[in-house]
Protein backbone atom coordinates (compact mmCIF):
# COMPACT_ATOMS: atom_id res chain seq x y z
CA UNK A 1 0.00 0.00 0.00
CA UNK A 2 2.70 2.34 0.92
CA UNK A 3 4.83 1.18 -2.14
CA UNK A 4 1.64 2.13 -4.23
CA UNK A 5 1.28 5.43 -2.49
CA UNK A 6 4.93 6.19 -3.39
CA UNK A 7 4.74 4.95 -6.84
CA UNK A 8 1.65 7.12 -7.10
CA UNK A 9 3.57 10.13 -5.67
CA UNK A 10 6.55 9.80 -7.99
CA UNK A 11 4.25 9.52 -11.59
CA UNK A 12 2.53 12.94 -10.53
CA UNK A 13 5.90 14.91 -9.89
CA UNK A 14 7.68 12.97 -13.60
CA UNK A 15 6.69 16.26 -16.03
CA UNK A 16 3.87 15.35 -18.47
CA UNK A 17 4.95 12.55 -20.49
CA UNK A 18 5.83 13.24 -24.18
CA UNK A 19 3.18 11.19 -25.63
CA UNK A 20 0.36 8.58 -24.78
CA UNK A 21 3.03 5.80 -25.40
CA UNK A 22 5.53 7.89 -22.76
CA UNK A 23 3.11 7.50 -20.27
CA UNK A 24 2.61 3.38 -20.72
CA UNK A 25 6.05 2.97 -20.45
CA UNK A 26 6.16 4.97 -17.15
CA UNK A 27 3.20 2.48 -16.28
CA UNK A 28 5.53 -0.15 -17.69
CA UNK A 29 8.59 1.22 -15.31
CA UNK A 30 5.96 0.98 -12.45
CA UNK A 31 5.72 -2.67 -12.93
CA UNK A 32 2.42 -2.94 -14.98
CA UNK A 33 2.02 -5.80 -17.14
CA UNK A 34 -1.13 -4.30 -18.40
CA UNK A 35 0.28 -1.42 -19.82
CA UNK A 36 3.48 -3.17 -21.76
CA UNK A 37 0.90 -5.45 -23.16
CA UNK A 38 -0.62 -2.23 -24.79
CA UNK A 39 2.61 -1.31 -25.96
CA UNK A 40 2.69 -4.61 -27.94
CA UNK A 41 -0.27 -4.69 -29.33
CA UNK A 42 0.09 -1.36 -30.86
CA UNK A 43 3.20 -1.57 -32.00
CA UNK A 44 3.49 -5.20 -32.89
CA UNK A 45 2.06 -4.91 -36.78
CA UNK A 46 4.55 -1.47 -37.69
CA UNK A 47 7.89 -3.36 -36.46
CA UNK A 48 6.54 -6.40 -37.99
CA UNK A 49 6.31 -4.61 -41.66
CA UNK A 50 9.53 -2.87 -41.14
CA UNK A 51 11.40 -6.36 -40.62
CA UNK A 52 9.66 -7.97 -42.72
CA UNK A 53 10.13 -5.80 -45.89
CA UNK A 54 13.93 -6.11 -44.90
CA UNK A 55 14.53 -9.38 -44.97
CA UNK A 56 11.02 -11.53 -46.05
CA UNK A 57 10.89 -13.87 -43.49
CA UNK A 58 7.87 -13.78 -41.45
CA UNK A 59 9.54 -16.26 -38.58
CA UNK A 60 12.60 -14.09 -38.33
CA UNK A 61 10.22 -10.69 -38.27
CA UNK A 62 8.53 -12.29 -35.54
CA UNK A 63 11.62 -12.63 -33.87
CA UNK A 64 13.27 -9.38 -34.49
CA UNK A 65 9.93 -7.90 -33.32
CA UNK A 66 9.85 -9.73 -29.66
CA UNK A 67 13.78 -8.78 -29.58
CA UNK A 68 13.12 -5.66 -30.11
CA UNK A 69 9.92 -5.71 -27.71
CA UNK A 70 12.21 -7.26 -24.90
CA UNK A 71 15.40 -4.78 -25.59
CA UNK A 72 12.25 -1.89 -24.68
CA UNK A 73 10.89 -3.21 -21.82
CA UNK A 74 15.13 -4.18 -20.11
CA UNK A 75 15.29 -0.25 -20.82
CA UNK A 76 11.64 0.40 -19.38
CA UNK A 77 13.28 2.02 -16.35
CA UNK A 78 16.26 3.92 -18.12
CA UNK A 79 13.53 5.34 -20.48
CA UNK A 80 11.24 6.43 -18.01
CA UNK A 81 14.29 8.20 -16.21
CA UNK A 82 15.42 9.94 -19.51
CA UNK A 83 11.45 11.31 -19.71
CA UNK A 84 11.85 12.83 -16.44
CA UNK A 85 14.87 14.33 -17.01
CA UNK A 86 15.25 17.87 -17.18
CA UNK A 87 16.15 18.74 -20.95
CA UNK A 88 16.51 22.30 -22.20
CA UNK A 89 13.39 22.99 -24.15
CA UNK A 90 15.49 23.73 -27.86
CA UNK A 91 16.41 20.16 -27.65
CA UNK A 92 12.70 18.09 -27.23
CA UNK A 93 12.68 14.89 -26.24
CA UNK A 94 12.71 11.89 -28.82
CA UNK A 95 9.31 10.64 -29.26
CA UNK A 96 8.33 7.06 -28.30
CA UNK A 97 8.36 5.96 -32.06
CA UNK A 98 11.80 7.20 -32.63
CA UNK A 99 13.07 5.41 -29.82
CA UNK A 100 11.26 2.25 -30.50
CA UNK A 101 12.66 2.08 -34.41
CA UNK A 102 16.04 3.05 -33.14
CA UNK A 103 16.05 -0.50 -30.92
CA UNK A 104 14.64 -2.15 -34.18
CA UNK A 105 16.98 -0.88 -36.40
CA UNK A 106 19.82 -1.94 -33.86
CA UNK A 107 18.05 -5.35 -33.60
CA UNK A 108 18.04 -5.98 -37.33
CA UNK A 109 21.86 -5.01 -37.88
CA UNK A 110 22.79 -7.04 -34.94
CA UNK A 111 20.69 -9.99 -36.34
CA UNK A 112 22.27 -8.96 -39.96
CA UNK A 113 26.02 -9.76 -38.59
CA UNK A 114 25.00 -12.47 -36.78
CA UNK A 115 23.24 -14.55 -39.56
CA UNK A 116 26.13 -12.99 -42.10
CA UNK A 117 23.51 -12.96 -44.75
CA UNK A 118 25.18 -9.98 -46.29
CA UNK A 119 27.48 -7.11 -44.24
CA UNK A 120 25.19 -3.77 -43.13
CA UNK A 121 25.03 -1.09 -45.84
CA UNK A 122 27.64 -3.12 -48.06
CA UNK A 123 25.54 -4.11 -51.16
CA UNK A 124 25.36 -1.11 -54.33
CA UNK A 125 22.27 -1.25 -55.69
CA UNK A 126 23.89 -1.13 -58.93
CA UNK A 127 25.41 -4.47 -58.26
CA UNK A 128 21.69 -5.65 -58.50
CA UNK A 129 20.96 -8.15 -61.78
CA UNK A 130 17.19 -8.77 -62.43
CA UNK A 131 17.60 -9.36 -66.50
CA UNK A 132 18.00 -12.90 -66.00
CA UNK A 133 14.97 -13.70 -63.64
CA UNK A 134 12.12 -11.85 -65.39
CA UNK A 135 10.66 -13.03 -68.52
CA UNK A 136 9.32 -9.92 -70.89
CA UNK A 137 5.84 -9.98 -69.35
CA UNK A 138 5.68 -9.97 -66.15
CA UNK A 139 3.35 -10.65 -64.20
CA UNK A 140 1.87 -8.33 -61.31
CA UNK A 141 2.91 -11.32 -58.51
CA UNK A 142 6.36 -11.20 -60.29
CA UNK A 143 6.37 -7.47 -60.47
CA UNK A 144 6.04 -7.72 -57.40
CA UNK A 145 8.32 -10.25 -56.30
CA UNK A 146 10.81 -8.15 -57.75
CA UNK A 147 10.06 -5.27 -55.95
CA UNK A 148 10.49 -6.56 -52.49
CA UNK A 149 13.46 -8.38 -53.21
CA UNK A 150 14.95 -4.96 -54.58
CA UNK A 151 14.01 -3.56 -51.66
CA UNK A 152 15.71 -6.15 -49.52
CA UNK A 153 18.54 -6.01 -51.26
CA UNK A 154 19.08 -2.05 -50.89
CA UNK A 155 21.95 -0.82 -48.85
CA UNK A 156 20.65 -1.07 -45.12
CA UNK A 157 20.34 2.84 -44.33
CA UNK A 158 18.67 3.08 -47.81
CA UNK A 159 16.60 0.52 -46.73
CA UNK A 160 15.65 1.43 -43.40
CA UNK A 161 15.42 5.23 -44.61
CA UNK A 162 12.64 4.83 -47.43
CA UNK A 163 10.37 2.10 -45.37
CA UNK A 164 10.28 4.73 -42.03
CA UNK A 165 9.27 7.72 -44.55
CA UNK A 166 6.68 5.78 -46.71
CA UNK A 167 5.67 2.85 -44.42
CA UNK A 168 5.89 4.42 -41.00
CA UNK A 169 4.97 7.80 -42.55
CA UNK A 170 7.77 9.20 -40.08
CA UNK A 171 8.97 12.65 -40.52
CA UNK A 172 12.40 13.24 -42.24
CA UNK A 173 13.69 14.84 -38.66
CA UNK A 174 12.73 12.14 -36.75
CA UNK A 175 14.61 9.62 -38.91
CA UNK A 176 17.45 11.23 -38.89
CA UNK A 177 17.12 10.69 -35.07
CA UNK A 178 16.62 7.35 -35.50
CA UNK A 179 19.33 6.52 -37.48
CA UNK A 180 21.81 8.61 -36.02
CA UNK A 181 22.44 11.37 -38.32
CA UNK A 182 21.11 14.38 -40.39
CA UNK A 183 18.17 15.35 -42.87
CA UNK A 184 19.99 15.85 -45.63
CA UNK A 185 21.68 12.20 -45.64
CA UNK A 186 18.60 11.12 -45.04
CA UNK A 187 17.10 12.91 -48.28
CA UNK A 188 20.46 11.34 -49.70
CA UNK A 189 19.44 7.87 -48.79
CA UNK A 190 15.90 8.19 -49.56
CA UNK A 191 16.58 9.61 -53.17
CA UNK A 192 19.04 6.70 -53.67
CA UNK A 193 16.76 4.35 -52.77
CA UNK A 194 14.40 5.28 -54.90
CA UNK A 195 16.37 5.73 -58.43
CA UNK A 196 17.26 2.17 -57.40
CA UNK A 197 13.47 1.01 -56.84
CA UNK A 198 12.39 2.80 -60.43
CA UNK A 199 15.12 1.29 -62.22
CA UNK A 200 14.33 -2.32 -60.58
CA UNK A 201 11.01 -1.42 -61.81
CA UNK A 202 12.26 -0.70 -65.31
CA UNK A 203 14.51 -3.50 -65.37
CA UNK A 204 11.18 -5.79 -64.73
CA UNK A 205 8.98 -4.48 -66.99
CA UNK A 206 11.03 -4.33 -70.07
CA UNK A 207 14.20 -6.38 -69.53
CA UNK A 208 15.74 -5.66 -72.64
CA UNK A 209 16.22 -1.66 -72.28
CA UNK A 210 17.51 -2.68 -68.63
CA UNK A 211 20.42 -4.95 -70.19
CA UNK B 1 16.53 21.24 -80.17
CA UNK B 2 15.63 22.96 -77.00
CA UNK B 3 11.75 21.88 -76.83
CA UNK B 4 13.23 17.93 -77.78
CA UNK B 5 14.87 18.67 -74.22
CA UNK B 6 12.06 19.85 -72.87
CA UNK B 7 10.13 17.25 -74.30
CA UNK B 8 12.44 14.54 -73.07
CA UNK B 9 12.36 16.25 -69.86
CA UNK B 10 8.77 15.90 -69.42
CA UNK B 11 8.62 12.47 -70.35
CA UNK B 12 11.27 11.26 -67.65
CA UNK B 13 9.23 13.56 -65.24
CA UNK B 14 5.74 11.14 -65.93
CA UNK B 15 7.47 7.99 -66.38
CA UNK B 16 9.20 8.78 -63.00
CA UNK B 17 6.21 9.90 -61.35
CA UNK B 18 4.12 6.44 -62.67
CA UNK B 19 7.31 4.61 -61.07
CA UNK B 20 6.79 6.65 -57.88
CA UNK B 21 3.20 5.36 -57.35
CA UNK B 22 4.28 1.77 -57.85
CA UNK B 23 6.70 2.03 -55.43
CA UNK B 24 4.28 3.87 -53.14
CA UNK B 25 1.99 1.56 -53.18
CA UNK B 26 3.98 -1.39 -52.63
CA UNK B 27 6.14 0.14 -49.64
CA UNK B 28 2.39 1.10 -47.99
CA UNK B 29 0.95 -2.23 -48.40
CA UNK B 30 0.64 -4.05 -45.50
CA UNK B 31 1.82 -7.20 -44.53
CA UNK B 32 -0.72 -9.90 -42.86
CA UNK B 33 -0.86 -9.47 -38.88
CA UNK B 34 1.43 -11.70 -36.75
CA UNK B 35 -0.06 -15.03 -35.14
CA UNK B 36 -1.94 -14.66 -32.18
CA UNK B 37 0.27 -15.56 -29.86
CA UNK B 38 2.85 -13.38 -30.72
CA UNK B 39 2.02 -10.80 -27.58
CA UNK B 40 1.36 -14.03 -25.50
CA UNK B 41 5.08 -14.89 -26.49
CA UNK B 42 6.48 -11.30 -25.71
CA UNK B 43 4.68 -11.12 -22.30
CA UNK B 44 5.86 -14.45 -21.12
CA UNK B 45 9.13 -13.17 -22.21
CA UNK B 46 8.79 -9.78 -20.34
CA UNK B 47 8.23 -11.89 -17.18
CA UNK B 48 11.17 -13.88 -17.38
CA UNK B 49 13.14 -10.93 -17.70
CA UNK B 50 11.13 -9.14 -14.78
CA UNK B 51 11.90 -12.18 -12.91
CA UNK B 52 15.52 -12.23 -14.12
CA UNK B 53 15.91 -8.03 -13.16
CA UNK B 54 14.24 -8.73 -9.39
CA UNK B 55 16.34 -11.61 -8.84
CA UNK B 56 19.66 -9.72 -9.70
CA UNK B 57 18.01 -6.88 -7.27
CA UNK B 58 17.99 -9.08 -4.45
CA UNK B 59 21.25 -10.54 -5.26
CA UNK B 60 22.89 -6.60 -5.56
CA UNK B 61 20.91 -5.24 -2.37
CA UNK B 62 22.24 -8.83 -0.26
CA UNK B 63 25.77 -7.08 -1.27
CA UNK B 64 25.50 -3.92 -0.39
CA UNK B 65 24.16 -5.09 3.10
CA UNK B 66 27.20 -7.28 3.38
CA UNK B 67 29.21 -4.30 3.10
CA UNK B 68 27.93 -2.63 5.37
CA UNK B 69 29.25 -4.98 7.75
CA UNK B 70 33.48 -3.16 7.05
CA UNK B 71 34.03 -0.13 8.99
CA UNK B 72 35.46 1.03 6.30
CA UNK B 73 32.90 1.31 4.06
CA UNK B 74 31.45 4.86 4.60
CA UNK B 75 28.02 6.38 4.41
CA UNK B 76 28.67 7.81 1.34
CA UNK B 77 30.04 4.92 -0.50
CA UNK B 78 26.71 2.85 0.00
CA UNK B 79 25.27 5.87 -1.25
CA UNK B 80 27.20 5.98 -4.57
CA UNK B 81 26.64 2.15 -4.58
CA UNK B 82 22.99 2.88 -3.86
CA UNK B 83 22.86 5.32 -6.58
CA UNK B 84 25.26 3.52 -9.33
CA UNK B 85 22.79 0.29 -9.12
CA UNK B 86 20.28 2.55 -10.94
CA UNK B 87 22.17 4.09 -13.53
CA UNK B 88 23.77 1.04 -14.71
CA UNK B 89 20.25 -0.67 -15.16
CA UNK B 90 20.09 -4.61 -14.55
CA UNK B 91 23.24 -5.51 -15.05
CA UNK B 92 24.32 -7.26 -12.24
CA UNK B 93 27.36 -8.16 -13.38
CA UNK B 94 28.83 -4.32 -13.69
CA UNK B 95 27.19 -3.94 -10.34
CA UNK B 96 28.80 -6.71 -8.65
CA UNK B 97 32.26 -5.66 -9.98
CA UNK B 98 32.05 -2.49 -8.43
CA UNK B 99 30.71 -3.21 -5.48
CA UNK B 100 33.79 -6.26 -5.44
CA UNK B 101 36.18 -3.18 -5.65
CA UNK B 102 34.86 -1.51 -2.92
CA UNK B 103 35.01 -4.87 -1.03
CA UNK B 104 38.09 -5.47 -1.56
CA UNK B 105 39.36 -1.56 -0.74
CA UNK B 106 37.83 -2.11 2.09
CA UNK B 107 39.04 -5.84 2.94
CA UNK B 108 42.38 -3.95 2.20
CA UNK B 109 41.85 -0.90 4.30
CA UNK B 110 40.93 -3.09 7.52
CA UNK B 111 42.86 -5.84 7.27
CA UNK B 112 45.72 -3.09 7.06
CA UNK B 113 44.33 -1.50 10.20
CA UNK B 114 44.01 -4.73 11.96
CA UNK B 115 47.90 -5.66 11.55
CA UNK B 116 48.73 -2.05 11.84
CA UNK B 117 47.26 -1.34 15.18
CA UNK B 118 46.21 -4.43 16.70
CA UNK B 119 47.95 -7.26 18.18
CA UNK B 120 48.26 -10.62 17.26
CA UNK B 121 44.85 -12.64 17.68
CA UNK B 122 42.66 -9.62 18.08
CA UNK B 123 40.71 -10.57 15.03
CA UNK B 124 38.31 -13.29 16.43
CA UNK B 125 38.26 -16.64 14.30
CA UNK B 126 34.20 -15.88 13.56
CA UNK B 127 35.43 -12.77 11.67
CA UNK B 128 38.50 -14.42 10.25
CA UNK B 129 36.24 -17.10 8.99
CA UNK B 130 33.56 -14.72 7.72
CA UNK B 131 36.72 -12.64 5.96
CA UNK B 132 37.81 -15.37 4.34
CA UNK B 133 33.83 -16.40 2.88
CA UNK B 134 33.31 -13.15 1.42
CA UNK B 135 36.85 -12.93 -0.26
CA UNK B 136 36.15 -16.29 -2.03
CA UNK B 137 32.45 -14.78 -3.19
CA UNK B 138 34.91 -11.37 -4.52
CA UNK B 139 37.18 -14.11 -6.23
CA UNK B 140 33.96 -15.76 -7.66
CA UNK B 141 32.65 -12.59 -8.83
CA UNK B 142 36.26 -11.62 -10.38
CA UNK B 143 35.96 -15.10 -12.45
CA UNK B 144 33.20 -13.55 -13.55
CA UNK B 145 34.28 -10.34 -14.62
CA UNK B 146 37.18 -11.47 -15.92
CA UNK B 147 34.90 -14.30 -18.27
CA UNK B 148 32.52 -11.87 -19.63
CA UNK B 149 35.97 -9.72 -20.52
CA UNK B 150 37.13 -12.61 -22.59
CA UNK B 151 33.91 -13.77 -24.04
CA UNK B 152 33.63 -9.68 -25.32
CA UNK B 153 36.90 -9.69 -26.44
CA UNK B 154 36.28 -13.28 -28.43
CA UNK B 155 33.30 -10.59 -29.97
CA UNK B 156 34.84 -8.12 -31.13
CA UNK B 157 38.14 -10.21 -32.72
CA UNK B 158 35.37 -12.04 -34.64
Amino acid sequence: MQAKAQNEMTRNHQPAPFDEDAALMFQVADGSEHAFRMIVEKWQRPLMNYFFRSCRDAHFSEDMAQQTFLNLFRAREAYAEYLSRDIPPEKPKAKFSTYLFRIARNVLITEYRKKARRPAEAMDPSEMEFGNEVSESSSVAELEEIFYSSVERLPENHRTAILLLKQQQISYEEIAEIMKSNVQSVKTWIHRARAALRQALQNAENPEKGK
Amino acid sequence: MKNAFALKGNSDATENARLDAIIDGYLEAQIPPPSPLFADAVMAAARIQAQKDRNSDSLSDSLLSRLRDFPAITEETMVRLAEMKSSIGNSILAYSSAAAVAACAALAVFMGTANATLPRGVVSADDFAQMSKIDEEINGIAALVIQEEFIDLLGKKR
